[in-house]
């Protein structure tokens, strides 16, 4: 019950963006699993809630319209409940902490949802969530199409915290104007934060979100619940000030979509599947050699 | 940067279609095909990469082109650029049925981890976890001096154990534990050599590395852990750095006690303890198991950590590291401990003192948060008294820190997920609410959540009045918080409220002492079992309220009054009760003035009214003298905008959403109190109930109802909305049912044309509640009820909450009301 009210506290926020977002490209449509080419371009009827479609999706209740097929994904109908003690997170299923997933997201201005939409910009999700076999056809599709939404599930409720923070702070606008690349980004000052995602939404397990906005574009982690977060924090910190500097992501002709080695590059030495490392200042600029040498800038 | 020019590109990915596709897939099959992988096969690549991973729709690659892609990624010459990128885009298309990659044959350890991201992230279905597990292990075991570093194997293995915790044997995972101690407790002390390429500058003659230092500097004076620094590194070091970052979870892994068995959450921490001191003191004699030896040297590398923290860092980066060391170490020393009891004393010396040590330092405060969470996990198995640690965090922390967006996630975190822990110190959690409403009232987005499942543990009998004044005043909080940090000298470059908005008139205020002593009572740190009257703080802090944290805390607000009224409810007794729907009463026209926040909160607390006194019927007897002046406040007040708002929404304005619950029971926008006075002011609900307090309800309402039908000051306000009426109109009619004496001023006969108010009729001649209404009280005078103890009725637009109540208590004297209905 306090997950439900809870997000309903937080629908005011989440509803009009989640909307917006819906409203093209990356948006929720009706699934039309047989054919997906045709179904990306075909306009159907927009759902309620993006949100509400993850939920759906994660819990296989969605009924689609028109159609009396089974629900999605059954498989992952039984909500694990969230575990109380701390004892049972940490001794459970899954010991240990590391990092589910890391993404990369625009970000828009409080006053400019309209324009545009809360996009994903490179997604790496370490391993599969477990889950067990689906012996339906477009099972893995399913499965893919559900990784997807949850990454953009979280996308959205990143933004939506970034935004709310920055206009608690006054900071209503984003700063878009470009400083020159030589300037390092203070990152210590960008706006930064963490919150929960219970179990069953949007992943099965609880997981804890920290997240870094760095001028136009979110840095985030996806974590198992009880990951040092300092650690993390300070990963994630560091994994943005890479991904600017050998990206060069602040000079405005360059983009990061088309640049998915390097990125891959920073993460298979600074995070490798996802295993949060204590690196040192030297062990930082050894890798960064490392690094430097396989793709010279 | 993401721009209009990223914008077309990812709609050109997604608009890609598949004959296009396949003809771009034939192109990179093409280049993948040539001797030598240029530029043009990384751009090709990247271009795939981007197609497959815009559209969260499957996207149909060619078979030969999923063929050479894993052939690619395979390859012993391939540059690591494009294998990144094949692996890239097998894993984004991933799960795929028709991958044919095995890890069998390679021999390179990174273009081993590649190929395990790609099989790992598949779901498992053809037990691809197990047989990247049993690769991994064979290079593990292989050992050999020359062979493949082991460097890129370890994270692998940490997927593995995370992924599918029962695929290593029993053997391995000894062997795995003997090769860790070695990492972490034998690392080489001397740095690295430098691998240059002989390069133009290089000197001549090889230097002689030098010692590893510490990360002040000075000659490392013990072993080599993650703060140990140098210039360059050798290969063990690097796998110290490798083994202490999955040192935790492996040590969670291996311990039988843990994942394996089934029931372990269920098993009781003593009962787990004993086990391992019976097996510890049997082995006692001889060399001690990987295990207990990976303990034994994972509780050294901790301590040792603990020491090399109290070191000056030279390095920002450094200085931090020391910090999540420093919170890596308490975790571990944690799981030793739960796993064997026998370091619990050894570890307790050193966590006091480090707990002494951290307390005076506010740059460390977050590493306070995993030392009380060992106190709370042993601080029973230790006879050590875990009151003070938590006092000192629940008491001080949050009113220093509450601005830290991290902290205070981690401490609220904390209390939520060791309710369970907290036990006799439960109290003082429950004593703290002040303080930890704090961070909820700055940091209301993400906590809100947290709250709502936190509350109910804060909740008894002792607080629940003032954890509602609390709440109600959150708000407030936030705007004293705010007003709080533009008073304290600056702590950091950047403001932490909005420079935007100036208050100098708030500021200069503040200093009265009359408003000091009020916010020193809303700024308090611990329960203080009075409450006082903020009003004047409300005016104060007037200029703050469109401040837009204090707004998005108000819309917090109304979810954490559910929760706090759904978890009053389960323990709540009559004097309770009714202390709270005093309370409710009292502080419907006493909030703070945040656009919207009235409105809202009105909407919970009369639904809220309604449900106590379901629960407590004499409730409406009980407060008779209150609800008089309730009803009569509202008839005194001229312009009665606000007063009467809280008896109903104004259906001028529109409706925001509202509580679920509230919308299912039908109980959108009415007027509660005079509802509940309606349903309840019966001689069938209390039989302290007399004619005399019914005639006086009976006209405090006609006056009421005179009053919002017939005076109207200004064409500016908004006219009563008609549920008002109606309701008024409704509960008249009962009250009048119940009393000898009413029927007369109600009704002009048994005529069954409309009776009771002819202004009604000309306030609001096609108003659609009101002809309901009138029909109703027609039909109910046409056969008058027995008087003395009428059942409740329920007309008008509550019929749905008014059918559920008759159902449930129908008094067996309303046959007549029966009869009267048909």
């Amino acid at each position: 019950m306090g997950m439900g009210l809870a997000g309903s506290s937080k629908q005011g926020v989440f509803d009009r963006r989640a909307k917006a977002a819906l409203a093209g490209g990356q948006g929720v449509r009706t699934p039309p699993l047989p054919t997906p080419g045709a179904a990306l371009r075909a306009r159907g009827p927009r759902p309620p809630c993006a949100r509400h479609l993850v939920r759906a999706l994660a819990t296989g209740v969605r009924k689609r319209p028109g159609a009396s097929q089974p629900p999605l994904l059954s498989h992952c109908r039984v909500l694990r409940p969230v575990s109380r003690s701390p004892q049972a997170g940490k001794e459970g299923a899954c010991p240990g902490a590391m990092v589910h997933a890391f993404l990369i997201h625009n970000l828009r201005a409080p006053q400019a949802q309209d324009t545009g939409l809360c996009r994903v910009l490179y997604s790496c999700v370490f391993g599969a969530e477990n889950s067990p076999d689906d012996p339906r056809p477009h099972g893995a599709e399913r499965d893919r199409l559900l990784r997807k939404e949850q990454i953009l599930a979280v996308a959205r409720q990143v933004e939506s915290m970034c935004q709310l923070q920055q206009q608690a702070s006054g900071r209503t606008s984003v700063d878009l104007q470009l400083q020159s690349s030589d300037e390092p980004v203070p990152l210590h000052e960008a706006p930064h934060g963490a919150f929960r995602l219970a179990a069953g939404d949007p992943f099965q397990e609880p997981r804890t979100v920290v997240w870094l906005g760095v001028l136009s574009l979110g840095f985030v982690l996806v974590l198992d619940a009880h990951e040092n977060l300092l650690l993390a924090e300070s990963t994630l910190r560091l994994l943005a000030r890479l991904l600017l500097d050998h990206l060069r992501l602040l000079t405005p002709s360059t983009n990061l979509l088309l640049r998915a080695d390097r990125i891959e590059g920073i993460l298979a030495r600074f995070l490798p599947h996802g295993q949060l490392l204590f690196l040192n200042d030297q062990f930082v600029q050894g890798l960064e050699k490392e690094l430097s040498a396989s793709w010279p800038r | 940067m993401f721009t209009a020019g990223a914008e077309s590109l990812l709609h050109q990915a997604r608009d890609i279609r598949d004959e296009e596709l396949k003809k771009f897939c034939s192109r990179v099959v093409n280049l993948l095909q040539k001797d030598e992988l240029g530029p043009d096969a990384v751009d090709a690549l990247q271009r795939l990469f981007l197609i497959v991973s815009a559209t969260k729709y499957k996207r149909k690659l060619e078979d030969t082109c999923v063929h050479l892609l894993q052939a690619t990624l395979c390859s012993p010459k391939c540059p690591e650029q494009l294998q990144l990128l094949c692996a890239s885009i097998l894993r984004e298309t991933s799960p795929r049925d028709d991958l044919t990659l095995s890890c069998d044959h390679i021999q390179s350890t990174r273009q081993l981890s590649l190929v395990a991201s790609v099989l790992l992230a598949q779901g498992d279905p053809k037990g691809e976890v197990r047989s990247v597990g049993q690769r991994v292990f064979r290079i593990l075991e292989s050992r050999q001096p020359e062979g493949p570093s082991p460097r890129h194997l370890l994270p692998v293995v940490s997927k593995i154990t995370h992924l599918a915790p029962h695929t290593l044997h029993e053997d391995q995972t000894n062997q795995l534990s003997k090769r860790l101690v070695d990492w972490l407790r034998y690392a080489s002390v001397q740095q690295g050599v430098a691998h240059t390429s002989g390069g133009f500058f290089s000197t001549p003659r090889a230097r002689q590395p030098g010692p590893v230092t510490e990360v002040d500097g000075a000659v490392a004076t013990d072993f080599f852990t993650v703060l140990s620094t140098g210039q360059h590194f050798t290969e063990d070091q690097w796998l110290n750095v490798q083994a202490f970052s999955m040192l935790r979870a492996w040590l969670l892994h291996s311990d039988p006690e843990g994942p394996s068995a089934p029931d372990a959450d269920d098993r009781s921490e003593l009962e787990g303890s004993t086990l391992s001191v019976l097996s510890a003191g049997s082995t006692a004699g001889r060399l001690l198991p990987p295990r207990e030896r990976l303990r034994e040297k994972a509780f050294e590398y901790c301590q040792r950590l603990a020491e090399q923290s109290t070191r000056r860092a030279l390095r920002k980066g450094d200085s931090d590291l020391q910090k999540a060391c420093l919170v890596e170490a308490v975790l571990v020393l944690d799981v030793l401990c739960r796993q064997d009891p026998s370091f619990l004393y050894r570890t307790l010396s050193c966590l006091k003192a480090l707990h002494a040590r951290l307390c005076g330092d506010p740059a460390r405060v977050r590493t306070l948060l995993p030392i009380a969470q060992f106190f709370l996990n042993h601080g029973e198995a230790a006879a050590v008294d875990s009151e003070a640690v938590l006092r000192h965090l629940l008491t001080r922390t949050p009113s220093e820190f509450f601005h830290s967006p991290m902290l205070a996630f981690e401490l609220t975190c904390f209390c939520r997920d060791n309710l369970p822990l907290f036990g006799r110190n439960l109290d003082i959690l429950k004593r703290s609410f002040p303080n930890l409403f704090k961070l909820l009232a700055w940091n209301s987005p993400p906590l809100t959540a947290e709250f709502v499942a936190l509350l109910p543990s804060l909740v008894d009998a002792d607080t629940a009045v003032e954890v509602l004044h609390a709440l109600l005043d959150l708000p407030c909080l936030t705007a004293a918080l705010d007003l709080q940090l533009r008073l304290s000298p600056a702590t950091s470059e950047r403001p932490l409220w909005d420079p935007s908005l100036k208050i100098p008139s708030c500021l200069e205020a503040s200093r009265d002492p009359q408003f000091q002593g009020l916010l020193q009572y809303l700024l308090r740190a611990t329960a203080s079992g009075t409450t006082e009257r903020l009003g004047p703080l409300h005016r104060l802090l007037q200029p703050l309220a469109s401040c837009a944290r204090v707004v998005q805390c108000a819309q917090a607000v109304p979810t954490l009054l559910e929760a706090f009224f759904s978890a009053v409810t389960q323990f709540a007794d009559g004097a309770l009760t009714k202390q709270l729907a005093l309370l409710l009463l009292e502080r419907s026209d006493s909030l703070f003035q945040v656009p919207q926040y009235e409105a809202h909160v009105h909407r919970v607390l009369s639904s809220r009214f309604l449900a106590l006194c379901a629960l407590h019927p004499s409730l409406v007897v009980e407060l008779a003298k209150e609800l008089l002046e309730f009803v009569g406040s509202v008839s005194g007040i001229q312009g009665r905008g606000a007063m009467l708002a809280s008896v109903v929404r104004p259906a001028s304005l529109p409706a925001p959403p509202l509580p679920r619950r509230a919308a299912r029971r039908g109980l959108r926008s009415v007027p509660t109190q005079v509802w509940a006075i309606g349903e309840y002011l019966s001689v069938s609900w209390d039989r302290r109930c007399t004619v005399e307090q019914i005639n006086r309800f009976f006209e405090a309402l006609e006056a009421v109802l005179f009053e919002v039908t017939q005076s109207r000051p200004s064409a500016a306000l908004p006219r009563c909305p008609p549920q008002v009426v109606t309701v008024l109109m409704t509960t008249l009619t009962k009250l009048a049912s119940r009393s000898q004496d009413l029927i007369p001023r109600y009704g002009r006969g048994r005529t069954g044309k409309p009776a009771g108010f002819p202004w009604v009729r000309e306030w609001a001649p096609d108003a659609c509640p009101v002809p309901d209404v009138r029909s109703a009280g027609g039909r109910l005078l046409a056969s008058p009820p027995r008087f003395s103890s009428s059942s409740p009725t329920s007309w008008g637009p509550r019929s749905t909450c008014g059918a559920r109540l008759q159902r449930t208590r129908v008094p067996s004297s309303s046959g007549s009301l029966c009869s009267c209905r048909r």
